[in-house]
């Protein structure tokens, strides 16, 4: 054994240098390696995670907003072809209601104009008659005179 | 007068190319191939021996704790190159060890352990690499003693990882299971099967001692003497693939004793059945 540690030059004091070496490198690199570096990589994976979530979140309110645009949309079509709808009867029914009201004023305008145009003829049929009368008693008065 | 001349020539460069070919031998035995099994002594500090592989662990300690200062102590949200680098070791190794301990308490335990063996070991395989590394030293009477040497290659240093990695898988079963039930899985008397089981478990436990230290040290320490030996011989190209090979045996090497050191720990807080 002796022969053994005296060839490889063994040494207990030097094991236990390095062994103490070994310590003061692993609490060294603790601090300036591993802890800091394990941090970090928890960190980024906490804030990939967190955008992860709120690119979920982003995704879900844009699909809410969409569908409420939908709905809007909808309802203002609807309502659009209701007041269209509303406005043509409105329109049919003015028009309904002025073309009645011209044809009952050219009806009145039609018999008037019949009316008097009847009167204007027997008034012109009375002149005439006077006329044709005076005419006559003037004719039979040249007539006589002639004679006489 | 002539022909003696020549002749003369000829015999003073025979013995030239002779004398010269036996100071190359010299040298070669001297200066040229150097391999011993025990760390380089340079010194000594406080009545303990200084050697060339403490030195060049504690300047890669330094490196590594000036470089994490700089380059991890703060680090950003959204990262740099090097932070990126320093992310996926430390994520990867702390990922990795909740799949196989199944647990994130257990991995949050023991990563700092795990972690630190991968990459103080890395470090040390790498750096030892570095050109100049055994080419820095001291001449003692006429003998070269380099002021850094690969750390792995001595057995002091390797033992050391070997007591930590053991200490603590012995820790992880007993905190897990209780000192009880985990000296039960080594001693038990359920069975004369069992009883024979539990004691060959135990040798085997022990024994990763030594197969942790060694199988690290005759890696790096193997590789060291190949790289020594291609270069007196053939000093350039040929050690170039070696090279190479190097830089892989010695990640493979802290990445295995990390592994197993993890491996172990998991066998460790594994219930007994």
């Amino acid at each position: 054994m002796d022969e053994i540690i005296n060839a490889f030059g063994i040494d207990t004091r030097l094991i236990i240098i390095q062994v103490v070496n070994f310590g003061i490198l692993m609490v060294a690199l603790g601090y300036f390696l591993y802890k800091p570096i394990l941090r970090v990589l928890k960190e980024r994976e906490d804030k990939i995670a967190q955008g992860l979530q709120d690119a979920e979140a982003a995704a879900q309110a844009k699909a809410e907003a969409s569908e409420e645009k939908q709905s809007i949309l909808t309802n203002a079509h609807m309502e659009a072809e209701e007041v269209a709808k509303r406005a043509k009867s409105a329109a049919d029914t003015i028009a309904a209601e002025i073309m009645a009201t011209a044809q009952a004023k050219a009806g009145a305008v039609l018999s008037e104009a019949e009316i008097k145009s009847e009167q204007i003829k027997s008034a012109a049929l009375k002149e005439s008659e006077k006329e044709i009368a005076t005419l006559a008693v003037l004719a039979a008065e040249k007539v006589l005179r002639q004679q006489a | 007068m002539v022909a003696y001349g020549r002749k003369n020539e000829l015999a003073f460069l025979g013995t030239y190319f002779m004398f010269s070919f036996i100071a190359t031998a010299h040298a070669a035995s001297e200066a040229g191939i150097h391999v011993v099994l025990k760390p380089y002594i340079v010194g000594e500090l406080f009545g303990v021996p200084l050697t060339a592989t403490l030195i060049t662990t504690w300047i890669t300690m330094l490196l590594l704790i000036v470089g994490t200062f700089f380059v991890s102590r703060k680090p950003a949200l959204i990262p740099t190159k090097i932070q990126s680098i320093a992310e996926m070791v430390v994520g990867g190794v702390y990922e990795y060890m909740s799949n196989v301990l199944e647990s994130r308490i257990l991995a949050q335990r023991y990563f700092p352990i795990v972690i630190t063996i991968f990459i103080f070991v890395l470090a040390l395989n790498w750096i030892g690499l570095l050109p100049g590394v055994t080419a820095v030293g001291l001449y003692h009477d006429g003998h070269f003693t380099p002021l850094l040497y690969p750390a792995a290659t001595d057995l002091n240093i390797t033992v050391a990882f070997a007591l930590i990695a053991f200490v603590t898988i012995e820790v992880a079963g007993v905190v897990a299971l209780g000192t009880f039930k985990y000296l039960g899985k080594f001693i038990n008397f359920h069975s004369p099967l069992a009883f024979v089981l539990g004691i060959i478990e135990l040798i085997s436990e022990i024994a990763r001692l030594i197969s942790f230290s060694f199988r690290l040290f005759g890696n790096m320490f193997a590789g060291k003497t190949l790289l020594v030996v291609t270069m007196f011989f053939i000093p350039y190209l040929a050690p170039v693939p070696l090279y190479a090979f190097e830089v892989f045996v010695g990640f493979i090497q802290a990445f295995v004793f990390a592994v197993l050191t993890l491996f172990f720990i998991k066998v460790a807080v594994t219930e007994p059945h």
